[in-house]
């Protein structure tokens, strides 16, 4: 029952589509079988087996012909319009050979109307085959498509096994010829119901070709029927076009090998279409039975390539046992597993080879590959067959030896379509882009300078800062007038930069800019400038100590630095004691001045063990703005001292991130303290929440070690930054490993939370819905976004990062297609176990299915409800364990006891709050009277 | 006495908490006292300091400027938003029409909430952009 389930998998809103799409691949099907047995039976018998090598390749270059006919003609119109309007065809010219074959309209037996007839049949009942294919793939998405094409593809085989019985049945009652009639009837009822599928479905699309051609601005490009449209997909497309005509190419010589024994075997006409049509009947059989029991399973638990592979595999088999005993049974055989599998499982899995590719590509490459090469290939087949009867006199068990030698080269190419067929989806769900910057040489050229300094004046913002970069390895002075422009007019870092370059380039054109520096906002701007000046006018303590004595916080800070960094003796103690002045200027006034004395700290590169208590002092300071530039500053001079209030700062608020970064600063040695402070008991949770970003900025194996260490934390949103750190450092270094398996274990229990989840979710309350359980179901949903976000970073641990990204936006897209197109790529991706799990997750987002109906027929009980609760009050999460004891007390459900009492013991005074008013609510007497 | 997870389900109607998730308005909700005005009671006057955000749960508030009332603000609407973002004096006078009952959010508070919690973020600037869209459709 769990394998048809699993084979039979039809949605609600899918039901009318497939049950269409089934009936026409049903009655498409049989008329097919039916033709094809006049066919076979009438040239045999007519023409025999030593004409059927010219006549496979007289059916390629007719298919082709065909081909070109059609979308020369047709290409203007809808995938529907072409099919229904090549039924109606069809079925007319079918009662037109009906009607010259008995002899109604025509006397004698010409041979060409034989050959004229296989043509026909071969290249019309193939072409109408694989557009029917191509529309179904436009009235189901990719990921419908998965489940619903091996439903239809039983449709298809069923419809074989009625033409075949049919065949038989009527063989000797309506005679070979009469049976194109029943044909005729199959094709005219085909042509109905894709008109009713296209009224249903409104899948009118038109090819590429036919909106370029109405479109009067369309690409020129795009009018010109070039295979450089398929640029990209080029060898995904050769690999399904391969398999194809590998198949093909083994299906024609198993084919004749098939009719040159049955020949000998049946001397009689309608003996042999009877036989004909009760073996297509018994492939139909085989077929269907293959199809629904194993296509489904084989595609959705062995993958693709096993799909691919079972076709070639079991014929490599069949020809092995041909050429060492060749008769009857081991040729029927042969042919049989040859039809079952090559369009049951094996179309299947050529069908999905075509779901990654963009519609315009698909569209166009299905028509061709699907007609030409198929046909081509069996063109190829009929001149191997042509050589090996008629020159080397090949008998049919030596024929098997030929197919052995294209079975080798068949049986690698479908064990790599897995591979190309992953590329491809993942190429799907990528978008690309491109950015570079040119890297001229000599910077001191003539030509180079004016283009430069062209640029340094004219580009934007990231531009100049480029140009900047490149000025440091060369000497500025041709530059001086651009960069004095540049740093008169441009924004605070392109500026620091340019004073920089003029600093150190010394040019004495840039005085006057750096006199009226040593105000500037910027402390490296104001250093390099006091810097220049006294360079420039060559008495630097005079003007330091001037500096140092200014009221102007900015410019006393600018010349503690030089003092510090430049200085010894006398000007170095000054700047110490202004330095100390400033951290110590108390109040809202003196703000600025401690921020600027915090920023000047970061500038000294060897401080005194007063300058580090300086700037310890100043990480506790009242306001943010001081801390996070001693932050800053710690983040710059790492004193180890400084650890212990750099792991504080981690919890204030608005100052968290450069704590990080300081810390991150330190390198592996600091996280022994990290790890002990993590530890802390006496710590709040709040700091486990905001380790993790430190540690990973870290980086290096010793993050990833602790980082991979604390992954079952138990504390949800902790746990969420772990994880992000985790693909923060994967992200900047491809190279670190994370233990797959632990990942994957880690993985395995946040699928089983969200099933948890889901389940919650479909709980009906007795009064439902009340404000109580609104926000108690609005936070399962909250909850569930947020597992499904930490599940896809788990994810990212083990794939790439990009695909894991563009598969989440894809999931979590309203658009259906985008949505199956990323649930089939995780499909193809994922390991089996963590697949089981996952993909019933996210295939049912959005729609009802059999196991959400489950679960709401499970949870509808009071019981149910009231365990759940309960699981959930004394469970971790603490907003919902609040939101769970509100809506207990709201709807007054019978909890047990202890359960409220023990939530009212709980540290937390959001949940204690809670259940003491649940607690109230539910043992006040007047109310509980009334409810009793 | 309101609880947390009640004054969550009374902030979720409210238009600049539309965006945030609800155990980021428990936040709002734990910094967020309860408070009640008699009719005619100032709540705050023009030109003072502003402190704080308030949320009406019950009753009405004026808004007035120079002694002539610009805005009406009912049940589930906020005041004291633009003074308290730009923190400039307060712009109008709220006094309370009858009865009301309140929540009043302290900047100091609601900024801390405000540094971890963008969603909430989000939410306030969605609802300035529709009271600028607003005045300039006018």
């Amino acid at each position: 029952m769990h394998l048809f389930r699993r084979a039979i998998d039809i949605r609600t809103g899918e039901y009318g589509r497939t049950g269409l799409m089934f009936a026409c691949m049903f009655l498409l099907i049989a008329a097919y079988v039916v033709m094809k047995a006049v066919r076979d039976s009438l040239f045999l018998y007519k023409l025999g087996v030593a004409q059927l090598p010219l006549v496979y390749i007289l059916v390629a270059v007719f298919s082709g012909a065909v081909a070109w006919l059609y979308a020369h003609f047709f290409r203007r119109l809808p995938v529907s319009t072409q099919l229904h309007t090549t039924f109606l065809g069809g079925a007319a010219v079918l009662l037109v050979f009906q009607l010259v074959l008995s002899g109604l309209v025509l006397s004698g037996e010409a041979p060409w109307l034989y050959y004229a007839l296989y043509l026909w049949v071969s290249g019309y009942g193939l072409l109408t085959v694989a557009q029917s294919w191509l529309f179904a793939n436009q009235v189901f998405t990719a990921r419908e498509a998965k489940r619903l094409f091996g439903v239809i593809g039983a449709g298809a085989i069923l419809g074989g096994t009625l033409g075949g019985l049919l065949t038989t049945s009527l063989a000797a009652l309506v005679g070979t010829e009469g049976l194109l009639l029943v044909a005729a009837c199959g094709y005219a009822a085909c042509s109905g119901l894709v008109v009713l599928l296209d009224r249903m479905t409104r899948v009118s699309v038109l090819v590429p070709d036919a909106v370029a051609s109405n479109t009067d601005d369309a690409d020129p490009q795009e009018r010109k029927p070039s295979l450089s449209r398929f640029a990209g997909y080029g060898s995904h497309l050769a690999i399904i076009a391969g398999l194809i005509a590998l198949g093909e190419v083994v299906a024609t010589l198993v084919d004749y090998q098939f009719k040159a024994i049955v020949r000998e075997a049946y001397p009689s006409k309608d003996a042999l279409t009877a036989f004909l049509g009760t073996f297509y009947a018994g492939l139909g059989v085989v077929s269907f039975l293959v199809q629904l029991l194993t296509t489904g399973f084989v595609v959705q638990t062995l993958g693709l390539s096993a799909v691919l592979l079972s076709l070639p595999v079991t014929l490599l088999a069949g020809s092995l046992a041909v050429a060492l005993s060749p008769g009857f049974t081991p040729v029927a055989f042969l042919k049989l597993s040859e039809g079952s599998f090559r369009y049951s499982i094996n179309k299947a899995g050529l069908e999905l080879l075509y779901v990654p590719l963009p519609l315009s590509v698909k569209t166009k490459a299905k028509a061709f590959i699907d007609s030409v090469t198929e046909r081509t290939a069996g063109g190829i087949g009929g001149l191997i067959l042509l050589l090996a009867t008629a020159v080397f006199s090949l008998t049919v068990s030596q024929l098997s030896v030929v197919a052995m030698v294209l079975l080798a080269l068949w049986i690698p190419l479908a064990a790599l379509s897995q591979q190309r067929y992953m590329r491809a989806l993942r190429e799907g769900l990528q978008s690309k882009g491109l950015d570079s910057w040119p890297s001229p040489l000599n910077l001191s050229e003539a030509g180079t300078v004016a283009l430069l300094t062209n640029r340094l004046r004219e580009a934007d913002e990231p531009g100049t800062l480029a140009v900047l970069k490149l000025l440091e390895q060369t000497t500025v002075t041709p530059y001086v007038p651009a960069l004095i422009d540049v740093a008169g007019r441009r924004g605070p870092a392109t500026r620091a930069v340019a004073m920089r370059l003029l600093a150190e380039g010394r040019d004495l054109r840039a005085l006057s800019l750096m006199e009226d520096a040593i105000g500037d906002p910027d402390l490296s701007v104001r250093v390099h400038a006091m810097r220049f000046v006294c360079a420039a006018k060559g008495c630097p303590e005079p003007l330091i100590e001037g500096w140092l004595a200014s009221h102007e916080p900015r410019i006393t800070a600018g010349a503690v630095v030089c003092a510090l960094k430049d200085h010894h003796g006398a000007v170095r103690a000054k700047g110490q004691e202004v330095l100390t002045a400033l951290a110590r200027m108390e109040g809202t006034g003196g703000v600025t001045h401690r921020r600027e004395a915090a920023v000047a700290l970061g500038w000294i590169e060897t401080p005194s063990s007063v300058e580090i208590g300086i700037l310890i002092a100043l990480v506790s300071d009242a306001d943010t703005s001081v801390v996070r530039a001693a932050l800053r500053s710690i983040a710059h001079l790492t004193p180890w001292s400084a650890v212990p209030i750099t792991i504080s700062a981690l919890l204030r608020n608005g100052t968290g991130g450069e704590a990080a970064d300081a810390l991150a600063q330190y390198g592996p040695t600091v996280i022994p303290e990290l790890d002990r402070a993590y530890d802390d008991p006496g710590r709040p949770v709040e700091l486990r929440r905001r380790l993790p970003k430190a540690v990973g900025a870290i980086g290096g194996p010793e993050a990833v070690t602790w980082l991979m260490k604390r992954l079952d934390e138990p504390d949800r949103i902790a746990r969420y930054h772990l994880i992000k750190a985790m693909n923060k450092l994967r992200a900047r270094d491809a190279s670190l490993l994370f233990d797959p398996q632990l990942v994957e274990r880690r993985l395995l229990i946040e699928i089983r939370e969200q099933h948890r989840l889901q389940m919650m979710r479909h709980y009906s309350f007795p009064s439902d819905p009340t404000p109580g359980s609104r926000l108690f179901k609005q936070v399962v949903e909250e909850r569930m976004a947020d597992n499904l976000k930490l599940i896809f970073r788990l994810l990212g641990l083990l794939f790439p990062i990009k695909d894991i990204h563009d598969t989440y936006y894809g999931v979590t897209s309203d658009d259906l297609r985008v949505r199956d197109h990323a649930v089939e790529f995780l499909d193809s991706l994922l390991p089996e176990t963590v697949r089981r799990t996952l993909i019933p997750l996210l295939d049912r987002r959005g729609s009802t299915t059999r196991p959400e109906a489950t679960a709401a027929e499970l949870s509808s009980g009071q019981g149910a409800l009231i365990d759940m609760l309960a699981s959930v009050v004394e469970g971790p999460d603490l907003w919902l364990t609040t939101c769970a004891l509100y809506v207990i007390g709201e709807q007054k459900l019978p909890v047990p006891e202890t359960v409220i009492r023990d939530a009212m013991a709980q540290p937390d005074r959001m949940v204690r709050e809670a259940a003491e008013a649940t607690w109230r609510r539910l043992t006040e007497p007047a109310k509980l009277k009334a409810c009793l | 006495m309101l609880t947390t997870i009640e004054k969550v389900l009374l902030l979720q109607g409210v238009d600049i908490f539309l965006e945030a998730e609800t155990e980021h308005l428990a936040k709002v909700a734990v910094i967020a006292q309860e408070v009640r005005f008699s009719p005619g009671t100032i709540i705050f006057r023009e030109g003072e300091p502003s402190d704080a955000l308030y949320v009406i749960l019950e009753g009405t508030a004026s808004l007035r400027k120079d002694g002539l009332e610009k805005a009406i603000v009912k049940e589930r609407e906020t005041f004291g938003l633009w003074a308290l973002l730009d923190e400039s004096p307060r712009l109008v006078t709220a006094v309370a029409m009858a009865e009301t009952r309140a929540l009043k959010i302290e900047r100091e508070y609601l900024y801390d909430v405000l540094s971890s919690h963008f969603d909430i973020v989000r939410g306030i600037l969605k609802c300035l952009v529709r009271m600028i869209r607003g005045s300039l459709e006018k």
